[in-house]
C-alpha cells in the first residue's frame, strides 16, 4: 500500500504545505455560565460514565455489581434492563462446527424476559449507590438508571455469556461412558439376584432333602 | 542405448534447471530491489536494476523453453515441478518487461505539487499508465494462482509461494495506485471547485484520534491549485443545543458531548464520525459546506521540518524538526498569554508556509515523510461524497474503525479529563500477550497499559493547568477506553491490581470499557485487562492506538494458532 499511500499523501501534502498545522491550539474553550436557568449543557471535558459495571462481561451463574454516581442525594433510582441478543456472526464467518467437523445450523434464539426486568436502588448523600445483579438470560443486557426526583439518567452495557464450561466435556463423548457404565451396573445387579435366587433355591432345596 | 538418451536428455534438462534457479534466484532480489528504488525515486539505479532484472529474467524464460525441457514436462514426477518453474520464470520476465518499465517511467517525485499546485493533467496521464501496470500485474497474479503447488517440491513449492506473496502485495499496491490517481484530481477541483476543512488536532489535550481539534483553516481546490481561505479556533464555533444527532453508540458511550462541543466530536476513533460532525457544526456555525474533513497534528509538522530545514518566526523562536512539538505543545502555553499564544502561532504559521515554497524541499524526503505520517496515523482524511469515501475507506488514511478484523485487534484510546493540556506529559505504553484457546472458540488475551506522567509537582501556567478536573490540578485523568477485537469481549480490568470500575458499550462490533485514570505528577499507573476475542484461533493480535506527542512503547506477544 506504500504506493497508494505516497499519492494520496501528495493531496493532503497541498494542503499541509497551505497551512498551519498547530495555529489556535491554545484556545480556550466556551465554559457554561454559572445560572441555571435554562439549563445549562455540561462542561466539554468527558467525564467517566456515571453507571459502571465491574466486570463488562460475565457467564451466566455470575452477579455484576452495578454503581451509579452523580445522583440526587438519598434518592430512589429505577433501573431498566432490556436484553438483545449477543452480536451475530460476522457476514462470511465460519458456521459452528463440532469435533467432528459437521457443520451446525445457527438460528436465531428466542429471547424470553428477565426475571427482573426493572429494579430500584437507593443513594447516599453524595448521590451514590452499588446494586448486584444476577442475570438469568444469556445476551447484551442494557441497564439504564434513572433518578426519581432528579431526573439523572445513566445507561451501561453488560454481556452474558453462556455458562463457563468447566470442563471440554460434551454430549456425545459422555454418552458411550454413561451407556457401558450404565450396563455394568445393571449386569452386576442381574447377577447378584441370580446369586441371592441360587442360594435360595440351594437353601430351600437343602432343607428340602 | 534408449538408456543413455534418457541419461543425456535428464542430463540437459537438469544442467538448464539449475541455470533456471540460478536467474530466477536472482532476478526475485533484483525485483525486490528495483521496488525499493521505485518508492525511493531512485530513478537512475532503477533503470540499472531494470536492465539487469531484464536480462536475468529472459535468461530464465529461455532456460525453460527448449526443447529439451518441453519433453522433460511430460514425464510423469518431475514433470509438475518443471511446469512450476517455467511458470515462474515467465512471470518474472512479463512483470519485467510490462509492469515495471511502466513504474519506472512515472516518476512519482515529479507529482509533488510545486508553487502550491499539482499538475492534473500529468496525474490523469499517470493514471491510464498505472491502469495497464495493474492490468498486467493481475494476469501475471491468475496465472500463478492457477499453478498447483500441492504436488511439488518444497524447494519449489516454496519459491513459489514467495513469488505469490511478493505479487499479491504488488498487486495490492498497483490498485490501490490506480484508485489514488483515479480519486485526486476530482479531490483536488479538477471537475469543479471543492473546499475542505484542515483541522489540527492538538496533542495536549488528548482525544482518542489524537488530540482535541484546536484549529480550523478552511482550503480551496480548483483545477489543482490550492488556496488557503479563512481560519479560526474550534472554540469560536460555539456550542450547540439541542446537540446534533449522533450514533445511537457513540451517544450511549460519551452522551451528548461530542453533539455539543467540537472540541468533543472526536472522543470516538472513528474518523468519519468525528469528521462528519465537525463538517455540520462548521455549516450551522457558518453557512459553508465542505467536501471533506483532513486532520493532521504537531508532530506531522515536525516530520514535515525535516524536509525543509529550521524555520524562522519573527519575535519567536525558530522551529526546527526535533523541537517543534515541544515548543508548539508545550513551551507556547509556558511563556505566552493566550493573545500572544495565537500571534505567535499565526506568525509560525505564516513562516512554515513561505519557507514550502521559498526553499527547495527535498521531495524524496517529503514523500517518506508522508508515508511515515499515514502509518502512524497523523493524517486522516474523510470525504463527504459517499462513492469517493468507499474508494479509499479502508486505508489507513481513513481513520475507519473497521468491523472486522483480519488480525484480532485490541483498541487502546485516550481521552483527556481533565481539562488541561497535560497531555504532553504523558509516556504511554501497551503490551498484548496472546493467551489460552477457550472451549469456545473464543481466544483470551491480556493487554496491560501503562501511563507514566513526566510532569512537573509545580510551576505550569494557567493555559496548561486548564480545568484541573482531576483535583489536584497537576494530576492528569484520563479516560482510558479499551476496544475488543471485533465480535469480542471486555472480561474484567484492574487497576494497579484492583478492579475497577468501568463504564461500558459497544462501538461497531466491538465491547467497548472505559476506566478513569488519574497519574499525579512523576508516578506510573497500569491497568490490566483481560479481552476475548470473536471465534478464531489465530495466534496473533494487532494494537491500534491514539497516536500521541510521545510515541507509544509497545509489544505484542503472538503465540501459535490453536488449530495447530
Amino acid at each position: 500500500m506504500r504506493l497508494s499511500r505516497i499519492i494520496m499523501a501528495l493531496a493532503v501534502g497541498l494542503a499541509v504545505v497551505a497551512v498551519p498545522t498547530a495555529a489556535g491550539a491554545a484556545q480556550p474553550q466556551p465554559t457554561p455560565s454559572a445560572t441555571t436557568d435554562p439549563p445549562q449543557p455540561p462542561p466539554y471535558p468527558p467525564a467517566a460514565a456515571q453507571l459502571t459495571v465491574n466486570r463488562p462481561t460475565i457467564y451466566l451463574g455470575e452477579t455484576v455489581t452495578l454503581t451509579g454516581t452523580g445522583f440526587g442525594p438519598n434518592e430512589t433510582v429505577d433501573i431498566v434492563v432490556s436484553v438483545a441478543p449477543l452480536a451475530a456472526p460476522a457476514a462470511g464467518q465460519a458456521p459452528a462446527r463440532r469435533s467432528d467437523g459437521s457443520t451446525v445450523a445457527m438460528a436465531p434464539v428466542a429471547f424470553h424476559a428477565s426475571a427482573a426486568p426493572s429494579f430500584t436502588a437507593f443513594t447516599n448523600a453524595e448521590g451514590r449507590f452499588t446494586r448486584n445483579y444476577k442475570p438469568t438470560v444469556e445476551g447484551l443486557l442494557t441497564f439504564t438508571a434513572t433518578g426519581r426526583e432528579s431526573g439523572r439518567s445513566a445507561s451501561t452495557e453488560l454481556r452474558v455469556l453462556p455458562p463457563r464450561q468447566p470442563l471440554p466435556v460434551t454430549g456425545d463423548s459422555l454418552g458411550t461412558p454413561m451407556k457401558l457404565g450404565g450396563g455394568l451396573v445393571a449386569a452386576g445387579a442381574l447377577m447378584l439376584l441370580m446369586t441371592l435366587a441360587w442360594r435360595r433355591r440351594q437353601r430351600l432345596g437343602g432343607a428340602a432333602r | 542405448m534408449v538408456g543413455s538418451l534418457l541419461l543425456l536428455t535428464g542430463g540437459w534438462v537438469g544442467f538448464r534447471g539449475w541455470q533456471a534457479r540460478a536467474h530466477l534466484l536472482n532476478a526475485a532480489g533484483l525485483a525486490r530491489e528495483l521496488s525499493a528504488q521505485v518508492v525511493g525515486g531512485d530513478t537512475e539505479r532503477a533503470m540499472r536494476t531494470l536492465a539487469a532484472l531484464q536480462e536475468q529474467a529472459g535468461a530464465a524464460r529461455t532456460a525453460t523453453a527448449d526443447p529439451g525441457w518441453q519433453l522433460a514436462r511430460r514425464t510423469p514426477i518431475a514433470g509438475d515441478d518443471l511446469d512450476a518453474v517455467r511458470l515462474i520464470a515467465v512471470a518474472i520476465d512479463e512483470l519485467a518487461r510490462q509492469a515495471f518499465p511502466t513504474l519506472l517511467r512515472t516518476d512519482l517525485t515529479s507529482l509533488v505539487p510545486t508553487e502550491g499546485r499539482l499538475d492534473l493533467a500529468r496525474l490523469t496521464a499517470v493514471s491510464a499508465e498505472l491502469a495497464r501496470v495493474d492490468g498486467a500485474v493481475q494476469r501475471t497474479r491468475r496465472d500463478l494462482a492457477a499453478v498447483p503447488a500441492d504436488r511439488l517440491v518444497s524447494q519449489i513449492r516454496q519459491a513459489l509461494t514467495d513469488l505469490r506473496d511478493e505479487i499479491d502485495r504488488l498487486a495490492g499496491l498497483t490498485t490501490a495506485a490506480v484508485q489514488g490517481s483515479r480519486l485526486l484530481p476530482p479531490l483536488l477541483g479538477a471537475r469543479g471547485a471543492r473546499r475542505y476543512l484542515l483541522v489540527s488536532q492538538n496533542l495536549a489535550e488528548l482525544r482518542a484520534t489524537g488530540g482535541m481539534f484546536g484549529a480550523y483553516a478552511l482550503i480551496e481546490a480548483e483545477k489543482g491549485q490550492v488556496r488557503m481561505g479563512g481560519q479560526g479556533s474550534s472554540a469560536s464555533l460555539g456550542r450547540f443545543t439541542p446537540p446534533l444527532k449522533l450514533p445511537p453508540e457513540t451517544r450511549a458511550l460519551w452522551t451528548d458531548l461530542p453533539g455539543i462541543y467540537p472540541a468533543d466530536v472526536n472522543l470516538t476513533p472513528h474518523f468519519p464520525t468525528a469528521a462528519a460532525l465537525y463538517r455540520e457544526m462548521f455549516r450551522r456555525k457558518t453557512g459553508t459546506t465542505v467536501d471533506g474533513v483532513l486532520a493532521v497534528d504537531p508532530v506531522v509538522l515536525s516530520y514535515l521540518l525535516k524536509a525543509t530545514g529550521p524555520v524562522m518566526v519573527p519575535g519567536g523562536v525558530p522551529l526546527a524538526s526535533e523541537k517543534v512539538v515541544q515548543t508548539l505543545l508545550n513551551e507556547s502555553y509556558q511563556r505566552l498569554n493566550t493573545k500572544q499564544q495565537d500571534e505567535y502561532f499565526a506568525a509560525s504559521a505564516a513562516a512554515v508556509f513561505d519557507a514550502f515554497f521559498k526553499k527547495n524541499v527535498n521531495s524524496r524526503v517529503l514523500l517518506s515523510v508522508f508515508d511515515r505520517a499515514i502509518t502512524e496515523r497523523r493524517i486522516l482524511f474523510w470525504s463527504a461524497r459517499p462513492e469517493e469515501q468507499r474508494t479509499f475507506g479502508d486505508s489507513r488514511m481513513a481513520g475507519t474503525l473497521p468491523e472486522k478484523d483480519t488480525v484480532p485487534t485490541v483498541g487502546v484510546f485516550l481521552n483527556d479529563g481533565s481539562g488541561a493540556k497535560l497531555g504532553y506529559y504523558l509516556r504511554p505504553a501497551a503490551n498484548v500477550t496472546v493467551g489460552d484457546c477457550r472451549p469456545d472458540g473464543r481466544r483470551e488475551l491480556r493487554l496491560r497499559v501503562t501511563l507514566r506522567s513526566t510532569a512537573p509537582k509545580s510551576g505550569l501556567t494557567e493555559s496548561v493547568l486548564g480545568l484541573g478536573l482531576a483535583g489536584d490540578p497537576y494530576t492528569v485523568r484520563t479516560l482510558v477506553s479499551v476496544y475488543s477485537p471485533a465480535g469480542g469481549a471486555v472480561l474484567d480490568a484492574r487497576l494497579d491490581g484492583t478492579e475497577t470500575a468501568l463504564g461500558s458499550g459497544t462501538d461497531r462490533r466491538r465491547q467497548v470499557a472505559t476506566a478513569s485514570v488519574d497519574v499525579g505528577p512523576g508516578a506510573e499507573r497500569a491497568l490490566e485487562v483481560t479481552i476475548l476475542t470473536a471465534k478464531s484461533g489465530a495466534g496473533q493480535a494487532e494494537l491500534w492506538l491514539t497516536p500521541t506527542a510521545s510515541p507509544w512503547t509497545t509489544q505484542v506477544h503472538s503465540a501459535p494458532s490453536c488449530d495447530q
